[in-house]
Formats: structure tokens, C-alpha cells, sequence
């Protein structure tokens, strides 16, 4: 039929309508977070900030689980470390506390390196279950470390120093940057020269290596990001909060919130994750009262989910129409067409 | 002499942490597969046994046997409902599933028997102790010590020289090469996790006779397994059983040390045994 | 007419999208041995994973006696008394010589008259007597080679499907393989020899069968089968059929 010598011209596609839509979307929602506080009452804000930290922890997990084939239990421990780094920074060494968000950062990033090199030989349940103990020293430790107030926790009370308004304006910028970080810099990490490797790499390590990406290096600057961006998202929650005890900054919940938001949002996809977020964000809301059995019946979606979704809810709208917010495919086109 | 009291405590905890985590090391040997639920069925078979005490007026060994034959019952329903659905090369949907589980079946158990702490009446047996030279021993834990090393040594047996533990073994070695040998890999992973729940009835009546338990616990229990296991080596019996002596020990004299140090001391050990020998104690490289 | 031991009909395999077996036919009457030869990728080791229900294919595709049994569970197919020697041996590693028998013995299918026991396989091939209670990673791989036949031999085949017992053997080791082929024929068992040695197929077999890219490009009697249109066969000369 065709000869193999002759090439067809094709090209590369690499973005699509609904692509230039949610991009242009994701830019003017960025904008409306960063500019809040012209617009928005106090309560608005908050939901905001609590949403955007979920979408960040969970796009975090995302990046490890859907695309590393790193399968984490315990993201509580960066998202702690960041927070208590930024509360010392700022309550205790004095530094400006929205400038502490950043500074923070560095926590997070030590604690992976070495907490990766110790956990990588596990295989993968048990890699799963050693971040789960890595988050239980942090929180054993802080209990007993009276630098940080041991069990009683932290209160930031330098934030007294600002008024409501210079608070939700810093507050407002950092969810922006926040969101500009993790959502907008998985898309680029996802469409850069290691996104081909990296969408192979979960189902097929060896596939990936023969992209001529370094697996094992690429898995752990992963993994050293992921605990930054989650650090990120726990640093400023815990701004909002004012306050931090070791119970709350290392909460199990963060571990399950990502996950569940992952799972049923649909796993190896930004889109998910949002759709993920939005739906945690609101059942939260709506069936949090009802406590006990509200956990029970999240718990036995994420379980549905792991045996008949595994795609999630973005899996099952891919079926119908390919419509991608975030594409991260390459297409071959024909050049007539 | 605290110290020594501290190393004879430790050992005899190992006693408790060895009936987790030998469960935990044949399901993970024969499914490469970790059961996230694994502690928090320990702690709904302790609060089924408590129930069960006080309405039926039942002893400490009655609820035992019935509670050995639901973990049993229990692990057997578990594999075939759920786990046979997610055991696999990719360790995502087991691990994913068996979480999920694990926060519907904690929440549950808030919900049925609420956030209080219970433990199961022994008729004295939890107070009784001897003296063995200059230490007092008591004789709940000596027990405790002692079920697990006829239960580590029972599994063993098991494993060599019976008709189950070679299908067992054969198909932690390679799966499909036992079912073309005959063997139905999804009856024996039904018997690894009846077994391994089975020996959670033990754990269950033990914890709650010594200490308590509350609808949250279990997550420690979980890890308490998981750090014996991979401190004695992984894919061996009497490893798992090494691992949680180490882990008791470790425990217990960092109790001695400061209060606040005790359940830091076995995660440190835990993450020490990682950094210079990964295979484990008896682990091959 | 009596129906054949084994048969395939129209068999079509599939790894994901890629198509492994175009509709081949095949039968296996009672004390035969069967070659099957073809080159790499030709779809002969497929074929045996099919018939064990490694690789899920529609219910008629294979029969049994006549029975439809296409798709069930490789332990089924064993329990109905077909046995494998699978390709590169596949022995559980970290059991001793006996064990790896003995699981075997324990799942084996209905025993058939004269069937096979432990004192059987020994006296087929002796060495593994003495090495019984040694790991099988230790041994060499011609000694690999005879316990996979022996486990395979324990499970009381009926018929025995053995993909490329050959494989990375010295010659002198596959001499001595070959040389328990007779006796097991002896003894009732039907036998599938996927094999690459085209003349060692030839000689240990009644009949072959040549594939080709997922099908079967040749077939007949082994003795009158030419060297010419095997070689055709093979390579895919002038597709010639028997």
C-alpha cells in the first residue's frame, strides 16, 4: 500500500481547542485568586485557600502515584514540616511570615532526600507504608521538641501585626503562586522533554528508560518536588489557621484527602484532580456534620473506585468525549489535514 | 536491674507484635500485597470479643477460639470479595482499596462501639505475675510469648510440610508456573488471608486482656507489623518474628529512657535497620 | 469417526491489540507425539499457553475428548489431565528438588492407569534422587530441565505440551532428555514438542505441524515431510499446505 522509503508528512499537534479554552480559563481564575481581596468577603477567601490546598496536596500525590508509580501514605510529614518551618521562621526568628511561606520550603526538601533514599529499596506496598512512619517520627518528634512547644503546639501571633485586609492580600497572592506552582507546573513538567517518559513510567519503568531519562533520578527529583509543593500547601493552610499542633500538622486526613480526591477524580490527569478537588471540597462541606458515617461512605468510594474505576470520573468522561483541559498528548497529524 | 526489666518487657511485647506481623509477612510473601486493614481488623475482631464477653458472660478463651474462627471467616470474605480483585504487579489498586477500606471499617467502628477505650475482663490472669530471680514476670505476657512462638513455629510447619504450604510457597515463587502445576492461586491466597486474620483473633484477645483498645488504633498496629517484618527480613517467618522482638525491645527501653521516647525508639531502630542493612535481619541480599 | 484427544479449531490469541494467532487447527490423537516448529514469534509457545488457558480464548476453540474447554483456568486444564513443561522451566525457586515434585503430586489430575510416581520419575532420570532435598537453582540446567519434566509428569497427564525443552541444553544434555521422551509415550501420554532443532522435531515425532506468523503453514506424517518444504514452510516460501 505505501512504501516504506517515503515518510508522509505529518505534524506534531500538541494542543487542541478545549485545550486553549481551559488554558485561557486556568490564567483569568489564577488572576481572580490573586485579586480576592478586591472582590471577595473574608469567608470566600477562606473556602478559596482551603480548596486551593487540597488541589495542591492532591496534584502533588497525583504526580507520585499517577505518574512516578511512587504510592505514598504519609505526604502528612511535608505537609507538617513546611508548616512548623514557616511558623519558626516567622513566630520565633522574626522573619516576615508571608516571606516564611517561601523560605519554609527548604524543610520539606531535606526531609525527602533522605527519607527517599531510605525508603526506595522498599518495594512498593512497603515504600507506601515507610512514608506512613517517616510521618509518624515527625509528629512523635515535634511532640517532644520543646523548641517548637512540644504537644502544646504553635500560635503564629506575629499575624496580630497585620490587618485583615494585608493578611487576605498576602494570603490571596500566595494561592495564586500556590496554584501557578503545582497545577500549572505539573502541565509544563508534563509537556517538557520528560513528559513522554514520565506518562510511560508508571505502567512501563523500562519503556521509559529507553526514552533515555534517567528513571530512578527522574522518580526522586519527583518525589524531592512533590514534598515541596505539599509543604507549600501546608504552610500556608496552616497560616490560615493560625495555629499548629502536631496532631493536626501531621494528620493521617491529608494522605486521605489526596487520595480520595486522586482516585475518584481519576489518577495520571490534572483534570481529575480538579474535578477530584471540587467534589471533596463540597461533600466536606455539605456531609462533614454527619462525621463518623460521612468517612465511612468516602472510604467505600475510594475502595469502589480502586476496583471498578480505576480511571476515576475524568476516566469515565474520556470514554465519552475527548475534550482534554490540560493536554499532554502528542498527536500525529496529517499535513493535508 | 532496669534494664534488664526493660529487655525481658520488650521481649515479651515481641510476643504481641510478632502475632501482627506474621500475618502481615505471609500475605505480602505469597501476593507482594499489603493489607492496609490488617490493624484495624485486629481491633474490630478485640471490640466483636469484648461484646461478645459481656453480653454472653464468656471467658477470656472462649472469645479467643471465636474470635480465631471469624478472623478466619473474616479473611477468607476479604480476599474473595476485594483482594482478588487488586492483586497484581501494579501495587497502586491493592493499596488504594484496602486504605479505603481501612478509613470506611475505623469510622464504622466509631460509629458502632464510639471513640471509647475497652479492654476484655481476664478474671485476674492480666494481674498475675511471678518472680523469676530479682524481676517479676508477668503471666498475661509470658503467654502472649509464648502463643507466638508456637504460632511462628505452627505457620512454619505449615509452610514446609503440608499440602497448602508448598501451593503457598510455590506460588510466592511464581504464580503462574503453580497454576500450571494445578495449583488454583485464588484458593491459596484465600487460605494465606484467612490465616493471617485468623492469627489477629490471638492478637485481639491479648491486646485487650493487657491494655485497651479504642476504634483508632489500628493504623499503629499497622505499622508496628510493618516495621517487625522489614526488621527481621522480608519473605521469612521466623524474620518477622525476629523483627518484632527487636521492635518490643526497642520499644521498651525507650520507655525506660523518657515516656514521650518509647514508640520513637522502634520507628528510629526501624529506620536505622534500613539505612545499614535494608534486607533485614535475616534477610538475603 | 472418534474424536481426537486434543484439538483446536479457528484458535485466535490476542496479547492487548496485538494479534497472536490467526485461526490455527491442530489435533492430538491418543499415544501420539506431535511436533510443532516454526521460527521466534511464529506463535507455537502461544499455542500452548492458549490450550492451558494462560491466554483467555472462546470456549470451542479447544475441546477436549470433544469437549469444549477453551479459556478455563490453567489448574482446571491440569485437573482434566494436560500438563506443561513450560518455556524456561519456571521451577519455584527456593524449593527443594522433592517440593517442587510434590506440588505437583498434590494437584495432580485423575491418576491414570499405570500412572506416574516419585519412584517413577527417579528411575527416569536418577540424578534428581540424589539431589532431592536441594534447592532446584542449584542444579544445572539440564537437571532443571528433568525436574520440570518430572513435575509436569507428576501432575498424570494424559497429554504433555513441553515448549522447547532444548532451550540453552548442551547437546549431550539434550540427548539424554530426548532419550525419556519413548518411555513417557510408552506409558500413554500423548505429547506436544514445540521445538526449534527442525531435525531433533522430526526424529522424536509421528507427525508436525510448521507455523508460520500465527498460523500453520505445514503439516503431515514427520518420516515424509522434505527438508525443502519444511524449509518453504518456515520461512514463508510458497505457503504450502498440506
Amino acid at each position: 500500500m505505501t512504501q516504506t522509503t517515503v515518510y508522509p508528512a505529518v505534524r506534531v499537534q500538541r494542543q487542541t481547542a478545549s485545550g486553549r479554552i481551559a488554558l485561557t480559563l486556568g490564567i483569568l481564575i489564577i488572576v481572580g485568586i490573586a485579586t480576592m481581596p478586591l472582590w471577595a468577603s473574608q469567608g470566600l477567601i477562606r473556602d478559596v485557600v482551603r480548596l486551593c490546598c487540597f488541589i495542591a496536596v492532591a496534584q502533588m500525590w497525583n504526580l507520585l502515584a499517577g505518574y512516578a508509580g511512587l504510592v505514598s501514605v504519609g505526604q502528612q510529614a511535608f505537609v507538617g514540616v513546611a508548616a512548623y518551618m514557616m511558623f519558626v521562621l516567622a513566630q520565633n526568628l522574626g522573619v516576615n511570615p508571608f516571606v516564611a511561606v517561601v523560605l519554609c520550603l527548604i524543610a520539606p526538601a531535606i526531609v525527602a532526600v533522605p527519607t527517599y533514599a531510605l525508603l526506595h529499596r522498599l518495594d512498593g506496598p512497603y515504600f507506601a507504608i515507610g512514608t506512613w512512619v517517616v510521618a509518624e517520627v515527625m509528629r512523635l518528634g515535634f511532640s517532644v521538641f520543646p523548641y517548637v512547644n512540644s504537644g502544646a503546639g504553635m500560635s503564629l501571633r506575629v499575624m496580630t501585626d497585620y490587618s485583615a485586609e494585608q493578611r487576605a492580600i498576602g494570603v490571596s497572592l500566595l494561592c495564586a503562586f500556590m496554584l501557578l506552582v503545582t497545577v500549572g507546573g505539573s502541565y509544563w513538567l508534563l509537556r517538557s522533554r520528560y513528559g513522554l517518559a514520565l506518562t510511560a513510567m508508571r505502567d512501563n519503568p523500562v519503556a521509559a528508560a529507553s526514552q533515555g531519562v534517567n528513571v530512578n533520578r527522574l522518580r526522586f527529583l519527583i518525589f524531592v518536588a512533590a514534598a515541596v509543593g505539599t509543604g507549600l500547601a501546608g504552610a500556608i493552610y496552616f497560616m490560615a489557621q493560625l495555629r499548629i499542633t502536631p496532631p493536626s500538622a501531621f494528620d493521617a486526613n491529608w494522605a486521605n484527602i489526596a487520595i480520595f480526591i486522586v482516585m475518584v477524580g481519576g489518577i495520571g490527569s490534572i483534570e481529575g484532580v480538579l474535578i477530584g478537588a471540587l467534589i471533596y471540597f463540597f461533600a466536606d462541606r455539605w456531609f462533614g456534620d454527619y462525621g463518623a458515617a460521612y468517612l465511612v461512605v468516602l472510604g467505600l468510594l475510594t475502595l469502589f473506585m480502586a476496583l471498578f474505576a480505576r480511571g476515576g470520573i475524568w476516566g469515565m468522561i474520556c470514554k465519552v468525549v475527548d475534550a482534554p483541559w490540560f493536554p499532554t498528548r502528542r498527536r500525529l497529524l496529517d499535513a493535508k489535514g | 536491674m532496669h534494664w534488664l526489666d526493660g529487655l525481658v518487657q520488650g521481649i515479651l511485647l515481641g510476643g504481641l507484635f510478632a502475632q501482627y506481623a506474621l500475618g502481615m509477612a505471609l500475605m505480602f510473601g505469597v501476593m507482594r500485597i499489603v493489607n492496609i486493614t490488617h490493624g484495624d481488623l485486629m481491633v474490630l475482631l478485640a471490640l466483636i470479643g469484648i461484646s461478645l464477653a459481656s453480653s454472653y458472660a464468656l471467658g477470656p478463651w472462649s472469645v479467643l477460639v471465636l474470635l480465631v474462627l471469624i478472623g478466619g471467616f473474616l479473611g477468607w470474605a476479604l480476599q474473595r470479595a476485594i483482594l482478588n480483585r487488586v492483586v497484581g504487579d501494579d501495587p497502586l489498586p491493592s493499596l488504594i482499596a484496602t486504605f479505603g477500606l481501612s478509613v470506611a471499617l475505623q469510622n464504622l467502628m466509631l460509629e458502632v462501639w464510639s471513640a471509647d477505650t475497652r479492654s476484655l475482663p481476664g478474671g485476674g490472669i492480666e494481674q498475675a505475675s511471678f518472680q523469676l530471680g530479682p524481676l517479676f514476670v508477668g503471666v498475661l505476657p509470658l503467654i502472649v510469648l509464648v502463643t507466638a512462638t508456637v504460632l511462628t513455629g505452627g505457620l512454619d510447619a505449615i509452610l514446609r510440610f503440608t499440602r497448602f504450604g508448598r501451593a503457598l510457597r510455590a506460588s510466592s515463587s511464581d504464580v503462574e508456573a503453580a497454576a500450571l502445576t494445578g495449583v488454583n492461586p485464588k484458593s491459596v491466597y484465600a487460605g494465606a488471608t484467612a490465616i493471617a486474620v485468623a492469627i489477629l483473633g490471638f492478637a485481639a484477645v491479648f491486646q485487650s486482656l493487657r491494655s485497651t483498645v479504642s476504634p483508632s488504633d489500628g493504623p499503629f498496629q499497622l505499622i508496628y507489623a510493618f516495621e517487625a517484618v522489614i526488621i527481621g527480613g522480608m519473605g521469612s517467618i521466623w524474620g518477622a518474628f525476629l523483627g518484632a522482638m527487636v521492635l518490643g525491645i526497642s520499644q521498651s527501653i525507650g520507655f525506660r529512657i523518657d515516656p514521650g521516647f518509647g514508640i520513637l525508639a522502634g520507628h528510629l531502630v526501624f529506620l536505622i535497620v534500613l539505612a545499614v542493612r535494608p534486607q533485614g535481619i535475616l534477610g538475603k541480599k | 469417526m472418534t474424536e481426537p484427544l486434543l484439538s483446536t479449531t479457528g484458535l485466535v490469541a490476542r496479547y492487548g491489540l496485538f494479534q497472536a494467532l490467526h485461526g490455527v487447527d491442530i489435533t492430538l490423537n491418543a499415544g501420539e507425539v506431535v511436533s510443532l516448529i516454526g521460527a521466534n514469534g511464529a506463535g507455537k509457545s502461544t499455542l500452548l499457553k492458549s490450550i492451558m488457558g494462560l491466554i483467555s480464548v472462546g470456549r470451542d476453540m479447544v475441546r477436549l475428548d470433544g469437549v469444549p474447554v477453551g479459556g478455563s483456568a490453567p489448574h482446571k486444564m491440569v485437573g482434566r489431565g494436560v500438563a506443561i513443561v513450560p518455556e524456561g522451566r519456571r521451577l519455584f525457586a527456593g524449593m527443594s528438588v522433592e517440593d517442587n515434585l510434590r506440588v505437583a503430586i498434590d494437584h495432580a489430575g485423575p491418576m491414570q492407569p499405570n500412572g506416574w510416581t516419585l519412584a517413577r520419575v527417579f528411575a527416569l532420570f536418577p540424578i534428581l534422587q540424589e539431589k532431592r532435598k536441594v534447592p532446584v537453582e542449584s542444579l544445572s540446567g539440564g537437571q532443571q530441565q528433568m525436574v520440570a519434566i518430572g513435575r509436569a509428569l507428576l501432575n498424570q497427564p494424559r497429554i504433555l505440551l513441553c515448549d522447547e525443552i532444548s532451550l540453552g541444553l548442551a547437546p549431550k544434555v539434550v540427548k539424554e532428555i530426548y532419550a525419556a521422551l519413548p518411555s513417557i509415550s510408552a506409558a500413554g501420554t500423548a505429547i506436544i514438542l514445540v521445538e526449534q532443532d527442525v531435525s531433533l522435531a522430526r526424529s522424536a515425532s509421528n507427525r508436525l505441524y510448521c507455523m508460520l506468523e500465527g498460523r500453520v503453514t505445514l503439516s503431515g506424517n514427520s518420516a515424509d515431510i522434505t527438508r525443502d518444504a519444511i524449509s518453504d514452510a518456515y520461512f514463508g516460501g510458497s505457503h504450502a499446505l498440506a
